[in-house]
């Protein structure tokens, strides 16, 4: 461990080296098949359940046989007054896995409506889906696959995948589409060709697999790799040049913020990110750096917040204090970091709301950083169903955020909610329940009235026009 | 524990994957009790609803992901309390191998950290999976993935320094 670099060698050999060291036991596998099939939740060694389980299990249907006999005078006599059956309660959700995708939650679950705070019906149960399917959309390509989506309001957007390179072949290729009536119809747009497969992965570069735009004309394909723009609403495209693995693009003000990670080799290296911006639609960047006390902090996370701010966070690399509480800083105008406070380490970051605000997303509790506030709002708890694991999933504003929270009933079945407020988490309304994980593939676009997402198979847009009461779900 | 579950599949997949996901589940936990354990209520868990795991892109995948939330999940309700962390019974002895003393050092560096830096750092440097893949395991963005990866690491190099600095005879093994 002479550098930087061998620490993660040494890590890779550790892990390799620990796991060949302590194997699995020979009969662990036969010990979790018979204690999973049987609903034990903990590893009990087959030969001590044999040695236990098996005597008290005749023993206790002895007793049983004893007492039936007994007892079964008075047992048949009472059958022609037995009660009618009684409905069993349906299970809680109480054994978090916060498990990948799936799990039809309970059609046993019952369905009701409850009053939200402004009035408004939302589906509780787990029965019912909140996602209704609409019909397939006109005008995209056939096998359209979406990478990822942008939305400018509830009715122009893009969507960037794959789809059939000619009509009946398997051969994937890049598409860009666009709709102007909320993905009812799309038209598809010109991309240069020769980029490689979005949805399957970027193998060869130049790769793109996301898209922002920043008005009906200037928008950007941009991958880990690759970055084009556009001026003239997708007519033509330039690359722009990439010299670090590109991790995010957005627009602030009049500015295009980039966002750079190092490469995996140096992935410990404390100062792994780089950030620089220029005028929307040009391919020249400038680089950005934050400072504290006369001295440069290293990146330790950007977050875009619509597009009238973005925030950063930042450390002292050379401080050995590890875990410091992170220095804020904020951008109006993609050219100048302003420092606003030192704020509170979150274990799960913090989220930007379309209105300039931050969210601090601290796992049980949130907090706001409001636009242009240099104070930090008090800790707001979230409270979700025991169990299940929440996120921070959007913010409209600094009142109206939302929290999908997603686990595994008593049954192993994965579920999931959503949660929202609008007061900045001071209340919250009743959750609307999926049975399944969250049904969207990444993070959802936010707009003016409207919510933006990819299903998971890629294969339909995903919406909501009240803010995530009732969803909709239209094929490509 | 009926809805549609074919134990056959079920145990075929266990008795395949059983070393792999005890793997993880140890470098997670750092004890074998406790990672038996873990992948116990994990594939418990998954049981009655395997047909979700079997019709999963990447089943293996699938499980472990439960696996990662799980023990996060776990670590969470229980608090931060002070857990033995096992060192693998062949480093017990005196071992002269250069190697295997810095994998000891690193393996006890590794127990210092969170839980979701662990958890972080073992999704990348045992399974290489990307900054996205463990966002996905672990509930969180891209941002964070990389992050907690970077602090643990940079966390670990601290530790590191520190104990350099007590025992100059650690310095042998960077």
């Amino acid at each position: 461990m002479t550098n930087e670099h061998d620490l993660e060698t040494s890590v890779r050999e550790a892990l390799q080296q620990v796991s060949k060291l302590t194997p699995a036991t020979p009969d662990l596998a036969e010990r979790l098949i018979a204690n999973a099939s049987s609903g034990r939740t903990a590893v009990v060694p087959l030969r001590l359940a044999r040695r236990f389980t098996i005597p008290l299990l005749a023993a206790a249907a002895c007793i049983v046989v004893i007492v039936a006999v007994v007892l079964g005078g008075e047992f048949a006599a009472d059958r022609s007054v037995d009660p009618p059956a009684v409905i069993q309660p349906t299970p809680t959700v109480a054994s978090p896995t916060g498990g990948p995708s799936s799990a039809a939650a309970s059609a046993a679950h019952s369905t009701s409506a409850s009053s939200t705070s402004n009035g408004s019906a939302q589906t509780e149960g787990q029965g019912a889906s909140p996602v209704r399917q609409l019909p397939p959309a006109t005008g995209a390509p056939d096998g359209f696959r979406a990478a990822a989506v942008n939305f400018m309001d509830s009715k122009t957007g893009w969507a960037l995948g794959d789809a059939q390179c000619a009509t009946g072949t398997k051969t994937s290729c890049p598409a860009l589409i666009r709709t102007e009536d909320g993905g009812a119809s799309w038209h598809r747009l010109t991309i240069p060709d020769g980029l490689s497969s979005a949805t399957v992965g970027c193998g060869a570069a130049p790769c793109v697999d996301r898209v922002t735009f920043a008005d009906e004309r200037i928008g950007y394909l941009w991958g880990r790799t690759s970055m084009l723009v556009t001026t003239d609403g997708g007519a033509s495209w330039k690359p722009i040049s990439v010299s670090r693995a590109l991790f995010d693009v957005s627009v602030v003000g009049d500015r295009t913020v980039r966002v750079h990670l190092d490469d995996e080799g140096t992935g410990n290296s404390a100062p792994s990110m780089t950030v620089d911006s220029g005028p929307i639609g040009s391919t020249a960047f400038t680089a950005m750096t934050i400072a504290a006390a006369g001295r440069p902090l290293a990146y330790e996370s950007v977050t875009p917040a619509g597009r009238t701010a973005v925030y950063a966070t930042g450390f002292d690399s050379s401080s050995k204090d590890t875990s410091p509480d992170p220095q804020i800083f904020r951008t109006t105008d993609g050219i100048r970091w302003e420092p606003i406070l030192v704020g509170e380490r979150c274990p799960k970051g913090s989220v930007g709301a379309r209105d300039g605000s931050l969210i601090f997303d601290c796992i049980d509790y949130l907090r706001v950083l409001t636009a242009g506030s240099k104070s930090l709002g008090p800790p707001r708890p979230v409270t979700v169903a025991k169990g299940l694991t929440q996120r921070v999933e959007l913010a409209q504003s600094a009142t109206e955020i939302a929290v999908v929270a997603e686990g595994s009933d008593d049954l192993g079945r994965t579920v999931s909610s959503w949660y929202r407020t609008v007061d900045g988490g001071v209340s919250w309304r009743p959750p609307v329940k999926f049975p399944d994980a969250f049904p969207i593939q990444q993070s959802v676009v936010t707009t003016a009235g409207g919510l933006f997402g990819i299903s998971t198979d890629k294969a339909a847009l995903q919406f909501s026009l009240d803010g995530g009461a009732t969803w909709q779900s239209r094929p490509f | 524990m009926s809805v549609g579950i074919r134990g056959d599949v079920f145990a075929e997949f266990v008795r395949q994957h059983t070393r792999s996901l005890f793997s993880t589940a140890f470098l997670l936990t750092g004890s074998r009790e406790r990672a038996e354990d873990l992948l116990q209520e994990t594939l418990t868990a998954l049981y009655p609803q395997w047909h979700r795991v079997e019709a999963a892109d990447q089943p293996l995948s699938y499980v472990r992901r439960a696996l990662t939330n799980r023990f996060l999940n776990s670590r969470r309700s229980a608090g931060r309390e002070v857990i033995a962390w096992d060192v693998p019974e062949s480093w017990d002895g005196v071992d002269v191998a250069e190697r295997v003393a810095a994998s000891r050092t690193v393996w006890q560096l590794l127990g210092e950290l969170a839980e979701r830096q662990r958890a972080a750092v073992v999704l990348r440097y045992f399974h290489d999976l990307s900054d996205e893949e463990i966002a996905q395991d672990i509930g969180c963005r891209r941002g964070t993935a990389r992050s907690l990866i970077s602090r643990g690491l940079a966390a670990m190099r601290a530790s590191l320094d520190d104990r350099t600095a007590d025992r100059p005879d650690l310095g042998a093994q960077r």
